[in-house]
């Protein structure tokens, strides 16, 4: 790029109309993703189960907490971060590089998919349509969904690059591109799954491998979905709200390269002693403390900006939000490196201390920046005031007490339950045997009402968010679009001049490459379109030979294959979304393996695609189910009531109940798709199967439920209150019980269970 | 094991794209003036739309 221009300026006109479509929609979805949080919340202390309001009828199959969980993050993720991210984004970048958003039907059609990706998502995970997945559980053909508007989002981006009239990249606009290359390569690595039908597939990955990945997505997903393109929006609202420059130009550029460096290799402490290896759980953590500085740096930035100008952020609501918001950084940022040390990890994993750091991100950082951007944006794009500041400053009360409230009664009810988990008494035995009696104990339930009033609070301030913005702009005289008058740069208008001015003078083969070189440095976008495609194909050639490697694994003894009703009551596991409560991990900890048996094993999940392993423990550990509910230990006659209502075997538990199983039958449509699945398992996933045809599955299938339900029956005796249907082998319920049943059963007969 | 070499792989690529990223914006002079570009971004210039 060269010398300010002398030609003439012309007028630019920015597109702000999808800018304020985005922010309705964020609003609208935050409203949508924050009161299925408050029903979840719900669920958790107690409703529908141990007491209900007579909202029986919210007792339904879809609404179970297994399935609404994944719909509550991928609405706060993906719907209302997503939407105020493009919205943040087209407005600034409009305006830092003064050109208008490149492709303007692209921008319309990107706003429509990414909003129906949103709808779809919302039909598909109530009625259980998920990869198992945590933060990725969309089926395939959303996946593909996503990678089209992500891949649209990108062109806007580097097209308006592109044709920008000022040569400074601002930095915010440096975080938006990491964004992009950042997500791009996680959705691509962590989406590689195998369709088995239009609406299930499984991952390529299985056990460790597939955790592995996933969490390096997930990690990385808060990343460059809730840190990059938050800060860019940081550092371009937060001066312009306060009129005044951020307080280092220059640490903002540090912050930068210092975040994109380090944070990729952080993910490890998301699996501290698990089955992952000593060296790469220590990277993960050393990362993660070394993250802490440069994001601390970050927060003082955004803090010292508003130096001398206090008395602004005591009357701007929009300056109330946006402090929070950064304190909630500084607050997150400090709290995940610790909770990635080691011996706190011990303690804090799979507790609710992990669901009380996220929300500090999503909804104190995350979400005080979205609605304080909006509450700038809207009345500055169309002209006006701020409907009613006192709305929005009692908006801001109830979000900040609601998202204290959430974090303290998190912190209390994880520390306590990571506690007594892992507590022994003076004969070093375990103290709390008994799951539930943890809950009554530690007056669990009563927090969790807490919690719930503090997410009720946060959500009432976004609904009032709603009214006061509708407001605003029916108040208004409308949308004004704003212009611009810009001179054009005099830069590499056009490749083919820009490539014969390279070339000029290049002979040698040497010379020649460095022109190119050359040439390709004089856009950045192409350089890093470039590199991300050298990054996928790279990408591709690696996993190709792991996915032919799988068939090379040697089977660890003792462990099979899911047989067909194994295999059709693990697709019943995943899709009522078990693992949102459940783990299947024991960690490499005494009281762990005291309490469930022998820790898990890497070779253990050679079937398990994906990896069932869980983040969370609402209740207790099923890796080693089998030989925990052995037959002598209630078996399937315990499994058999405790599902149907587990208030029947665990007063007060929260688990939801799994009824609709009973009714359920698998018909001969079912078996053809199960042949189908294991037919894919054995040729893409390498399982070692036989036959896979209609008949062998069915007879396999068959066989074995009548013999389980043969066990059952003989178990029941006298004890009736649920029975035994007709045709009882066909039911769901019945496979998922043979699949629990496996769950460890390959140390009973390795004889290896202490 | 590979599927940590994939991922480690992956860290790298990141990394040197990152580094293609740092190197061009230097070269490019886009550190040269780390002052100026704090202040003119709270300066739109819109146009006054024209009053009615
Ligand atoms: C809301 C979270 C939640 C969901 C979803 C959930 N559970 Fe549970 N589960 C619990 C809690 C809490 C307990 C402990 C109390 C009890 O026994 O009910 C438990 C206990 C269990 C136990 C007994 C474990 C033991 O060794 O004592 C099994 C088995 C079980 N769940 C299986 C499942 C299956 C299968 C699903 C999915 C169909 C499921 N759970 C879904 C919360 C949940």
């Amino acid at each position: 790029m060269s010398e300010p221009s002398t030609l003439p300026p012309d007028t630019i006109q920015f597109n702000d109309r999808i800018v304020r479509n985005f922010l309705i929609m964020t609003l609208v979805w935050g409203i949508v993703g924050l009161l299925v949080g408050v029903i979840l919340a719900l669920q958790l202390a107690g409703m529908g189960s141990s007491w209900d309001l007579g909202l029986g009828f919210l007792n339904q199959e879809w609404l179970g907490f297994g399935r609404l969980r994944p719909l509550h993050t991928n609405a706060v993720i993906f719907a209302f971060t997503g939407n105020a991210i493009f919205g943040g984004v087209y407005y600034s970048i409009q305006r830092l590089l003064k050109a208008r958003l490149a492709f303007g039907k692209l921008v319309d059609f990107q706003f429509w998919s990414w909003n129906l990706i949103i709808v779809a998502a919302a039909i598909t995970l109530p009625l259980g349509i998920t990869t198992g997945k945590e933060y990725a559980e969309l089926e395939w053909p959303i996946d593909i969904a996503i990678a089209v508007s992500w891949i649209s989002f990108g062109a806007i981006l580097f097209g308006t690059i592109y044709k920008r009239r000022e040569r400074h990249l601002y930095v915010a606009i440096w975080f938006f591109i990491a964004t992009w290359v950042g997500i791009t390569m996680l959705h691509v690595v962590n989406s590689m799954e195998v369709p088995a039908s239009m609406w299930k597939s499984y991952s390529l990955y299985s056990g460790v491998r597939d955790a592995l990945v996933q969490w390096w997505y997930g990690h990385n997903a808060v990343a460059f979905f809730l840190t990059t393109p938050i800060l860019g929006l940081m550092y371009y609202y937060l001066p312009k709200a306060a009129g005044r420059p951020v307080y280092s130009y220059r640490l903002s550029i540090l912050h930068f390269w210092a975040l994109v460096f380090i944070y990729i290799w952080a993910g490890p402490h998301h699996l501290l002693h698990t089955a992952l290896p000593e060296w790469a759980q220590t990277l993960g953590v050393t990362f993660s403390i070394v993250l802490w500085m440069p994001s601390w740096a970050g927060m003082l930035n955004g803090l010292l900006t508003l130096r001398g100008a206090w008395d602004k952020v005591r009357s701007s609501p929009v300056l109330k939000f946006l402090v929070v918001s950064v304190t909630f950084y500084g607050m997150s940022t400090f709290e995940g490196p610790m909770m990635s040390l080691r011996n706190i990890n011990a303690l804090s994993h799979n507790t609710d201390w992990t669901i009380g750091h996220v929300h500090s991100g999503a909804l104190g950082w995350v979400g005080f920046m979205c609605f304080g951007m909006t509450y700038w944006l809207i009345p500055t794009m169309y002209k006006t005031k701020l409907w009613s500041e006192k709305m929005a400053n009692s908006h801001f009360w109830m979000a900040t007490i609601g998202i204290v409230l959430y974090a303290i009664t998190m912190w209390i009810t994880g520390i306590m339950q990571g506690s007594m988990w892992f507590e022994f008494t003076d004969e070093g035995t375990l103290r709390y045997q008994d799951w539930m009696a943890m809950y009554t104990e530690g007056h669990i339930p009563f927090f969790y009402m807490v919690r719930m009033f503090g997410g009720l609070l946060y959500l009432t301030g976004a609904i009032l968010a709603l009214i006061n913005i509708v407001q605003t702009m029916r108040n208004s005289n409308g949308l004004v679009e704003d212009s611009i008058q810009a001179t054009p740069l005099i830069k590499d208008t056009c490749y083919a001049t820009a490539y014969n001015e390279e070339m000029k003078d290049a002979e040698t083969p040497r010379e020649k490459f460095w022109a190119v070189h050359a040439l390709v440095e004089r856009w950045p976008f192409l350089l890093i379109l470039l590199t991300t495609l050298a990054l996928l194909f790279g990408g591709i050639i690696e996993i190709v030979p792991t996915m032919i490697q799988s068939t090379q694994v040697a089977v660890p003894n003792g462990i099979k294959p899911w047989t067909p009703l194994e295999m059709a009551g693990r697709d019943v596991y995943i899709r009522e979304g078990c693992v949102n409560c459940h783990t299947q991990m024991v960690r490499t900890l005494r009281p762990e393996t005291e309490r469930y048996g022998p820790h898990t094993r890497p070779e253990e999940g050679v079937y398990d695609h994906p990896f069932l392993w869980g983040s969370k423990r609402t209740g207790p550990d099923l890796a080693r189910e089998a030989l925990i509910k052995s037959s002598t230990h209630g078996g399937n006659l315990w499994h058999w009531r405790h599902m149907y209502d587990p208030q029947l075997t665990s007063e007060g538990s929260v688990m939801p109940n799994y009824a609709h199983l009973y009714d359920t039958y698998m018909d001969e449509g079912d078996m053809d798709s199960l042949a189908r699945k294991l037919t894919i398992w054995r040729d893409v996933l390498a399982t070692p199967y036989d036959d896979c045809d209609v008949e062998t599955v069915t007879r396999e299938y068959d066989e074995q439920a009548t013999l389980l339900v043969a066990e059952l029956e003989g178990a029941m005796g006298d004890i009736v209150d649920v029975s035994v249907p007709e045709n009882a082998k066909r039911t769901e319920i019945v496979a998922l019980l043979a699949y629990l049943n496996k769950l460890g059963s390959h140390l009973k007969e390795n004889g290896d269970t202490k | 094991m590979l599927m940590y070499f994939v991922l480690t792989a992956m860290g790298f690529i990141l990394f040197a794209i990152c580094i293609v990223g740092l190197i061009w914006s230097i070269r490019s002079g886009q550190m040269d003036d780390l002052e100026s570009p704090a202040v003119r971004m709270l300066h739109d210039d819109t146009i006054p739309p024209p009053s009615k």
